[in-house]
């Protein structure tokens, strides 16, 4: 069940189906612009318009997925692609 | 800094409303006979290559009729001139010249200023003049905020030409190159040399040196000037850097690629090298080859970059192969450099390098960044070493030395 959103030059993906069993939900904590939230079923979504978050509110500062990473379920996911350069952009 | 052909140049100078030979760019023969049987006129034929003294080594010819051009364009095509292939050319037509005349706009760092030049020797270079006929060339510094008047540059031409006519022909060119070029542009030199008065009373630029500040390229969509690709092929982590920089506004990075993929490929023996702070950089880069350390890439995210772009830039250099070492150094930053650290840690996750990383990172929010490299690599069989402001650049390229020596002397037994 992957959740995703643009960013100014790629994408957030979170697998909400990881998120189920997160105890942490770090990366709501760790965005420094606050754009994450957790909806009804506790999982994290974006708090604001997409748009916002792809023009600038989203900082592309990697935290989400590296917090996720280290003291959550591995559920985030910053795909930053490069031209001539294969796309893995997973930790 | 972009240094345009001569023949981009002249796009410029004639946008300028400069007036320029009339003449076309072609990259073969035939299409150097089909120009000079447009313009029905003898020609010019010469080599579009980023070097000075092309007409010493044969990279000017010319020609009366249009199969002579091709056979003026098919030599000049074959040569090679400063190490640069000639693959472009341009034909223009012949001008009857009665004089030659120079003029050239660069900035004085002494005055911090630009400095407008004019001789009445032109065709020359400017450099030999001035050692042999200083008398004859003339200059006046520009202050950038006032500019420069019709009645300044007329007053300059005037020390040095007689014929009233004449001073105004050349003060028009000279002042459209200021304000129109050098300044319309954002160009850090212009020079045309020689301006030619022909014999029926017209002035023509016969040639043009231009270099634009490629920072300011953005400005000037009218002439789709690229920095890469313009004398070879642009090597893949060129266009990388090129594409991400041209859309994405925050920070900065700036790359240069030394030494072709496949020559690193093929001979190995280099490091790449990543920094943050341009001046630092310089620093960094004389202590590691003062150590005979081989730069293989030149690497800068500065200006408060985001950690995407700081994670490509790292990226491009860590992929680069058959390197020895990744070589990270920062000047005292301002920036913070968790934020770079999160960068380089997605890019050092991703390729994981069999060599070793020496990273320093010394400046805001070091300590932060160091105990996410720590956080995030602990898993990886990565070498990495981590330094902060405790050592300097020289102590670092001594010890990224030490770690190479180890790196190929394993590689050597294995």
């Amino acid at each position: 069940m992957k959740y995703e959103f643009e960013t100014l030059t790629g994408k957030i993906t979170i697998d909400h189906e990881k998120c189920k069993t997160c105890e942490t939900h770090i990366c709501v904590k760790v965005c420094p612009t606050k754009i994450l939230k957790l909806d009804e079923k506790n999982l994290p979504v974006l708090a604001i318009d997409p748009e916002e978050a792809k023009r600038r509110e989203c900082l592309e500062d990697l935290a989400c997925e590296q917090e996720c990473y280290l003291k959550g379920n591995k559920a985030v996911k910053a795909i930053f692609p490069l031209v001539g350069y294969e796309q893995e952009g997973y930790l | 800094m972009v240094r345009l052909f001569e023949y981009e140049g002249k796009n410029l100078l004639e946008k300028s409303k400069i007036p320029i030979p009339k003449g076309f760019f072609v990259k073969t023969h035939a299409q150097a006979r089909d120009v000079a049987a447009k313009l029905n006129v003898p020609v010019v034929v010469k080599a579009q290559v980023l070097a000075g003294r092309r007409g010493r080594v044969g990279g000017i010819r010319f020609a009366d009729t249009p199969s002579e051009a091709a056979e003026m364009a098919k030599e000049v095509l074959k040569l090679e001139i400063a190490g640069k292939k000639v693959q472009r050319i341009l034909v223009e037509e012949k001008l009857d010249i009665l004089k030659e005349y120079y003029t050239g706009i660069t900035a004085d760092d002494s005055i911090k200023s630009p400095r407008v030049f004019f001789s009445t020797e032109g065709g020359v270079e400017i450099e030999e003049i001035a050692e042999k006929h200083p008398e004859k060339i003339v200059s006046m510094p520009v202050d950038i905020l006032e500019g420069v008047r019709d009645y300044q540059i007329r007053n300059l031409v005037r020390k040095l030409e007689d014929d009233g006519k004449n001073i105004m022909g050349l003060s028009n060119i000279v002042l459209a190159l200021y304000n129109r070029v050098y300044r319309g542009y954002d160009a850090r030199a212009a020079e045309i040399n020689p301006i030619v008065l022909t014999r029926d009373g017209k002035f023509f630029a016969a040639d043009a040196r231009i270099d634009l500040d490629e920072e300011a390229l953005f400005r000037h969509r009218d002439i789709e000037i690229k920095p890469i690709g313009r004398e070879r092929p642009p090597e893949r982590t060129e266009i990388a850097w090129y594409e991400l920089e041209s859309k994405d506004y925050r920070g900065t990075w700036f790359y240069i690629q030394f030494v072709p993929e496949q020559k690193l490929a093929e001979e190995g023996g280099y490091i790449g090298f990543h920094c943050v702070g341009g001046g630092g950089s310089m620093i960094s880069m004389d202590a590691l080859v003062r150590e005979g350390l081989k730069l293989a890439n030149y690497c800068d995210t500065s200006g408060n970059p985001p950690a995407s772009k700081v994670y490509r830039a790292a990226k491009v250099v860590l992929s680069q192969p058959n390197i020895d070492g990744y070589c990270f150094i920062t000047c005292m930053a301002n920036q913070p450099l968790d934020i770079t650290a999160r960068g380089i840690v997605k890019a050092v996750r991703e390729i994981e390098p069999k060599y070793p990383l020496l990273i320093r990172n010394a400046g805001n929010k070091e300590e932060e960044a160091h105990k996410i490299i720590r956080d995030l690599t602990s898993d990886l069989p990565c070498k990495i070493e981590l330094y902060g402001r405790e050592v300097d650049e020289v102590f670092c390229a001594k010890r990224m030395k030490e770690l190479v020596t180890e790196f190929r002397k394993a590689v050597d037994k294995s």
